[in-house]
């Protein structure tokens, strides 16, 4: 083995250690835990948990010391190693280097295994006699994650990926691809310093959203274990009730942190991507919307139970569903299954039979417990009253539930095609084909949001129920009315049913909030400690009404009506036009504005293209500049990755970004004059419309003319008529100044016209026309109104802050039940 | 029987007439010679970019910003023009090794609604160039 210079092999080694380090101590981790379980008396059991919990304290320093080293390099360039060259540079800004981390694979499933870490923590901490059992579960978890960043060979399968690999040790360095590190087909000793950059992050993913999304996101992912490891600690311990009044912080935390990591990917997508919105159920967004939905119906299951001793089986079977359908978006994400229909699914890292082991191994145990343990989880016997809180609880959690499993049944099409060996694609309108279903359960969902706090366990008198709801039902239905007839919702794409349904469930949702805001001051009397159910469902009422509004009037602005450009492709009738040119410096009529482009700009270092844009309000007048940004030709591959910018309102967003730009090879202008002879009054056709020769005269009107008093000027007029019926003038001009003859060409920008005056013969006068593109500056770009889209991101903050607030008031609940025992 | 049967039955059943129904919506995947056999019919395309013969990506923002066509060729040689009139080129298209195309074969082209882009690697392109200049 050759030794290579300008290698630093110290951090690899630290951390292929820190890999082994973890993987052993999180299976110690596990083993010690499970014997503290099984563990016949309390000394035995103290002494296994005791050493459990030193075993999990290593798993925590070795994530910790894994993570440090892959910052360590990275952030030292040390481009010897594969994940650093791949994911980094030399120019890359400090702040992104975290977005390096979980770009791979790799990272991410570090981050999801320092969360477990830290998860875990606060459970050693603080859950006393549920540490051992959950732990198992957990430390367990943790094992897996560690597999998958392994990297090694057992029977020629490939078991995880490590990140600490060397670029020499993964064939990424050829002869073919790098011959100046090569002598004679052997690689250089000295290669390294031939190496002098990374290939550097996406330039898509240099973002701040990249920076805050995936941990808070991750975050979410990795609670959900908690709810799970809980319900099949308590079906193994044959402890069916126990654990409810513990697991609801943690179900409620689990349930928040995901709904916010989902959401904040929303907003990186309309902020900063050109998806053109937040939302395009696609696979990886379904993937991690499903387990959010099936813990939001676990949650309100656990609440009927803990109230009535109902749903006790359906609250278990919710929160095994949840981390196993984690676990299944995993296996979807990162296999590479989706890659036909997804625009944001992991590349195959050749690791599926792992990840679908990753799957089985929590699927059958966790599900054959609770098939064994069915019969016994406690059922009340007494019928629930159609008027209960506790009926409507489950029934919508029903509802949730069914909707999730259509979600996950759709966006599993590719796993059916595989396992069946089908060949079905999405539908053609994808959106609409969940879009139409779901909007009927959140219907339903928003009403049972607003009626459901008004009714009472067991029983709900009927007087006392229409005496506190009539009012938020008033308030919501004027509210509803008001938006349907001056809202101006007219959605008709889908026909007149679907238009009905959107304004129904526009009053679902106003209603859900109203009556949920009402609520805090009639129900809990303005106990904010204990408004945080109340606050959470009036966000999601907010969430539903941002949703509804800015997808059904979502407006592209940015129609192309122009005359000239259209109709000349196949079936354009059919297809909507939404890119539309801007020539620099000519205003353009786009629904309520006018929009000019009218110039850009650079800072150093930032790589970006800045564009500036004006919107002038064609009614009052009011002007705004947006500053649609790009990276043009990034590193010489000659694409265009722009991001967006948006006029933030309070009730709508005008948001535009740049799909395209002048392509520079085809800027050279290669155009020349074509010589005319015109006498004034001539017409003359150019390929958008014609000109006219008007006259002749002595002096020229144009500005910026360097003329001496002694030259004599000969100016001719034209009128350009473009075929939109655009009148636009041009003056080229012949300078006499002594025996020098000089033209001066003017320029029609509009029409990419340039004319030159270069003399005069008996038949007229002599007139060089030249079209060329060259000429142009210009941009290509897509602007929509959203509206509403503000009540979406507070309905987001609100349910989040309400979700916390509600953990808190139960964390403070169990503390004071703790303290009454003793 | 309990309400909440009588109810879980009622949902299961809701639930299992919408399945149906939207499997009707589906598409399917084919190849240009089946995808020819059936023009009007919305499909999916594997394919990748042709670039024999001189054939090119057309697109001109200042003629047309919304009209791009190109021509591709799938695994089984059956080769189409592509027609797609919602913008530019997308991302990474020359780079491309696959795309899948939606949309409909009419006569001369294929019509195309969208362009789904799978480059041989997602984010990170491990045949890249590895950047040797001078330190």
């Amino acid at each position: 083995m050759p030794s290579y210079t300008g290698e630093h092999l110290l951090p690899g080694q630290i951390g292929n250690f820190l890999t082994v380090l973890s993987l052993i101590s999180s299976l110690f981790a596990t083993i010690a835990y499970f014997k503290s379980v099984k563990a016949k008396n309390s000394i035995e059991q103290l002494s296994w948990k005791k050493i459990a919990r030193s075993a999990f304290v290593t798993e925590i320093i070795s994530v910790v010391g894994i993570f440090i080293t892959l910052y360590y390099i990275i952030y030292n360039h040390q481009f010897e190693y594969a994940y650093a060259w791949k994911h980094s540079n030399l120019e890359l800004e400090t702040k992104y280097i975290l977005s390096c981390f979980w770009e791979g694979q790799e990272g991410s499933f570090l981050l999801w295994s320092f969360w477990h870490c830290v998860l875990g923590g606060i459970i050693i901490l603080r859950e006393k006699e549920w540490e051992a059992p959950v732990m198992v579960t957990i430390s367990f978890a943790q094992f897996a994650l560690a597999t998958m960043v392994l990297g090694v060979f057992f029977f020629n399968i490939k078991i995880g990926s490590n990140p600490f690999v060397l670029m020499r040790n993964e064939g990424m360095l050829s002869p073919d691809q790098f011959p100046i590190g090569f002598d004679n087909g052997i690689l250089k000793t000295d290669y390294r310093s031939f190496i002098s950059d990374g290939n550097g992050l996406n330039p898509l993913l240099q973002n701040y959203w990249m920076v805050i999304h995936p941990p808070v996101l991750f975050l979410g992912f990795a609670a959900t274990i908690v709810p799970f490891a809980f319900a099949t600690a308590a079906l193994w311990r044959r402890d069916y009730t126990g654990w409810i009044p513990v697991v609801r912080p943690w179900a409620i935390f689990a349930a928040a942190v995901l709904g916010l990591g989902i959401m904040m990917g929303g907003a990186w997508a309309y902020e900063s991507l050109t998806f053109g919105g937040y939302w395009a159920w696609d696979p990886v967004e379904n993937a991690s919307l499903v387990p959010w939905i099936i813990g939001i119906s676990g949650i309100h299951t656990l609440i009927a139970f803990k109230h009535s001793g109902q749903s006790l089986r359906s609250t278990f079977l919710f929160f095994i569903l949840q981390f196993l359908l984690i676990n299944y978006s995993t296996f979807l994400t990162r296999s590479g299954i989706l890659g036909d229909t997804s625009v944001h699914a992991f590349t195959d890292l050749g690791m599926n039979g792992q990840l679908l082991t990753f799957l089985l191994v929590f699927v059958l145990p966790s599900l054959i417990l609770f098939a064994w343990n069915y019969k016994k989880i406690p059922v009340v016997a007494k019928e629930e009253a159609i008027d209960s809180r506790e009926f409507w609880l489950f029934v919508g959690a029903l509802l949730l539930f069914i909707s999730a499993i259509f979600i996950i049944g759709k966006t599993s099409l590719p796993v059916g095609n595989k396992l069946f060996g089908t060949k079905f694609a999405p539908p053609q309108e994808i959106e609409y084909s969940y879009n139409k279903v779901l909007i009927l359960f959140s219907f339903i969902i928003g009403i049972l949001t607003a009626i459901s706090q008004y009714l009472k366990y067991k029983q709900t008198s009927r007087s006392a129920f229409l005496k506190s709801i009539w009012l938020p039902t008033v308030i919501a239905a004027v509210i509803t009315f008001s938006i349907s007839v001056f809202g101006n919702i007219n959605f008709n794409k889908f026909g007149i049913g679907f238009l009905a349904a959107i304004h129904f469930s526009i009053f679902s949702s106003v209603y859900a909030a109203v009556a949920n805001f009402m609520y805090i001051f009639t129900g809990v009397k303005g106990k904010m400690i204990k408004a945080g159910a109340s606050l959470a469902h009036f966000g999601f009422g907010l969430v539903l009404i941002g949703v509804l509004i800015s997808s059904s009037k979502k407006e592209v602005i940015s129609w192309n009506r122009s005359g000239i450009m259209v109709n000349f492709g196949e079936g354009s009738t059919e297809n909507p036009a939404e890119n539309l040119t801007l020539v620099k410096g000519v205003a353009t009529d786009m629904g309520k504005y006018m929009v000019t482009y009218f110039g850009d700009s650079i800072n150093p270092p930032d790589p970006k293209h800045y564009f500036k844009v004006k919107f002038e309000d064609k009614k009052s007048g009011e002007s705004f500049i947006l500053f649609p940004d790009a990276f043009v030709n990034f590193r010489g591959n000659g694409q265009l990755m722009a991001n967006p910018d948006s006029k933030h309102y309070l009730h709508k967003d005008v948001f535009t970004y740049i799909t395209s730009l002048p392509n520079p090879d085809k800027n050279k202008d290669t155009a020349s004059f074509i010589p005319h002879i015109m006498k004034p009054g001539d017409t003359a056709f150019y390929s958008h419309g014609y000109y006219v020769l008007e006259g002749i005269s002595r002096s020229s009107a144009r500005k910026n003319m360097i003329i001496n008093p002694t030259d004599s000027v000969f100016a001719v007029n034209i009128t350009v008529v473009s075929k939109d019926s655009s009148r636009y003038s041009a003056e080229p001009v012949l300078i006499l100044s002594g025996n020098q003859v000089k033209a001066v060409a003017d320029t029609v920008v509009a029409q990419n016209l340039v004319f030159a005056f270069t003399g005069a013969e008996k038949e007229g006068l002599k007139l060089g026309v030249k079209e060329s593109d060259a000429i142009l500056q210009y941009v290509t770009l897509k602007a929509y109104v959203f509206p509403a889209i503000n009540v979406l991101w507070l309905g987001i903050i609100i349910m989040t802050f309400g979700s916390l607030l509600a953990m808190y008031n139960h964390i403070q609940k169990n503390r004071k039940q703790v303290l009454k025992k003793v | 029987m309990k309400t909440v049967h009588i109810v879980i039955l009622v949902v299961i059943a809701v639930a299992i007439g919408i399945l149906i129904s939207s499997i009707g919506d589906l598409s399917t995947y084919d190849t240009i010679s089946s995808a020819k056999a059936k023009p009007g019919k919305f499909i999916h395309i594997i394919a990748r970019l042709d670039t024999t013969e001189g054939k090119k990506i057309v697109y001109d923002a200042l003629k047309n910003p919304n009209y791009l066509s190109f021509h591709i060729v799938d695994s089984l040689g059956g080769r189409a023009k592509v027609v797609y009139l919602k913008g530019q080129p997308p991302t990474d298209m020359v780079k491309s090794d696959r795309m899948v195309l939606k949309g409909k074969m009419t006569d001369s082209a294929f019509l195309c609604d969208d362009i789904l882009i799978k480059c041989p690697s997602k984010y990170t392109d491990s045949k890249a160039k590895i950047s040797t200049a001078a330190k």
